[in-house]
């Protein structure tokens, strides 16, 4: 046997099990909208410890009556249900009669007393503190200056009524039932398919080798593509060398 | 192996290696060179104040909040696919013109997208905000300023094709659907006020 054609027979039964994932995971990366493999998770225990997926520290947690906001990560979290994520530091936490209100660094979040989200908005300055004076929510931003929304909360105004009397949302400790429950919603909702497809396409999920293997698969099929050509090359006198003449 | 098939070999691979060099060259110059990425980056491109300074001129007009009926986020929850965040929604109008600035998630994170409208059209589109770092795209020119003049069909549809960007599908939907969105909140307030 010519010896380009043996190298093709056996490097092509090596590349096959590759190829085949590959091209597997290859289709489906190119179908994840449709397909919504960037929606749908998968939170097998095994899989999230090998990824070390796991829930940070709490950066901080205020409570106010029944309500309590928790950052975990980036992910801020109401009562154990998770409210926005890409969030900065937590500010605080006060309720009204109507309406409860979380401060980040970043926004403010207003909620009815049944968790429904009335508005998101970002203040200027960026607020440092939350308190209530009666009904009245105060705002200190990060320049020491005092704001006082009106009772529907829409727009603040410079507080003229000093320190005194505000109630300001304080830091409290987590208690160990709720953390456990929060260190499940957020490890729960597991890595996306689409990312799970990405690493095993591109051999990350083998650790560090997995990587170089691909590109020992990559080098491989340049190799196959190679002595592919010189087997359908004509030779001289014989036409393609898959079909060589018997003498 | 006969020393024509072997020389018929060498001139083979060696013409293969050739092109293979030269794609690679072509890649590799200066042509081809790493993007700028600061000003590629994802970020705050445009504040509050500057996007209602585009929209308005010098006399900007004062926030107004509009509560949403059930009917209207109803429509909404239709147009984006999902339920809109939020029970009201501030805007500011001048005249026939109002505008809107309005978060929509484009993988994962909110794109903030202002967005002003004119006569039932759109007047202005810009990214304010971008968080993630795929899709930025959508801040350029070449993208924003298809969407001018652009208005809603009766089945709340845009009235004029909007040309995507490859890689920012995302992206794209999510700017689309709050120019619907912002088109179908002026026609509510202005409506009311007539």
């Amino acid at each position: 046997m010519v010896w380009y054609r043996r190298i093709h027979r056996w490097l092509g039964i090596a590349a096959l099990l590759f190829l085949l994932l590959l091209a597997v995971t290859g289709i489906a990366l190119n179908h994840v909208n449709e397909w919504r493999l960037d929606k749908r998770h998968v939170d097998w225990p095994w899989l999230l410890d090998a990824y070390g997926i796991e829930a940070p520290q709490p950066s901080a947690s205020f409570a106010d009556g029944d309500h309590r906001a928790t950052v975990l990560g980036n992910r801020l979290y109401l009562d154990g249900q998770e409210l926005a994520r890409d969030i900065g530091m937590l500010a605080g936490l006060v309720t009204t009669d109507d309406f409860i209100v979380v401060a980040t660094v970043d926004d403010l979040f207003i909620l009815t007393a049944s968790r429904e989200l009335v508005e998101r908005r970002a203040l200027e300055p960026p607020p440092e503190a939350v308190g209530v004076y009666g009904e009245r929510v105060i705002v200190r931003s990060n320049d020491g200056a005092l704001l006082g929304f009106d009772a529907q909360l829409i727009e603040p105004e410079r507080w003229e009524g000093g320190s005194e009397g505000i109630h300001w949302s304080q830091v409290s400790p987590i208690p160990p039932d709720d953390l456990r429950l929060l260190e499940s919603a957020y490890r729960g909702r597991g890595i996306t398919i689409e990312r799970l497809l990405a690493d095993l396409h591109s051999g990350r999920i083998f650790t560090r080798a997995g990587p170089l293997l691909m590109d020992a698969v990559g080098i491989l099929l340049v190799i196959l593509s190679f002595t592919g050509l010189l087997m359908w090359l004509p030779r001289s006198g014989n036409g393609p060398r898959g079909n060589r003449r018997p003498r | 192996m006969s020393a024509t098939r072997s020389e018929e070999a060498r001139r083979t691979a060696g013409r293969l290696t050739g092109c293979a060099a030269l794609c690679l060259a072509a890649f590799a110059g200066p042509g081809f060179g790493p993007p700028d990425a600061a000003a590629d980056a994802p970020g705050r491109y445009l504040g509050t104040d500057e996007f209602l300074s585009l929209a308005f001129g010098e006399e900007r007009p004062e926030a107004k909040v509009l509560w949403m009926p059930g009917d209207v986020r109803d429509a909404l929850a239709k147009i984006l696919g999902h339920p809109f965040a939020g029970l009201r929604v501030r805007y500011w109008q001048q005249g026939e013109r109002t505008a809107w600035i309005l978060e929509e998630i484009g993988k994962e994170l909110p794109i903030t997208i202002g967005v002003a409208v004119e006569n039932g059209q759109v007047a202005l589109v810009r990214i304010l905000e971008f968080r993630e770092i795929r899709g930025w795209e959508v801040r350029y020119p070449f993208f924003t300023d298809q969407f001018q003049g652009v208005a809603l069909t009766d089945r709340r549809d845009l009235d004029a094709r909007i040309d995507g960007i490859t890689g920012a599908t995302l992206s794209v939907a999510a700017v689309k659907g709050i120019a619907k969105v912002a088109l179908l909140l002026h026609e509510h307030v202005t409506s009311d006020e007539q």
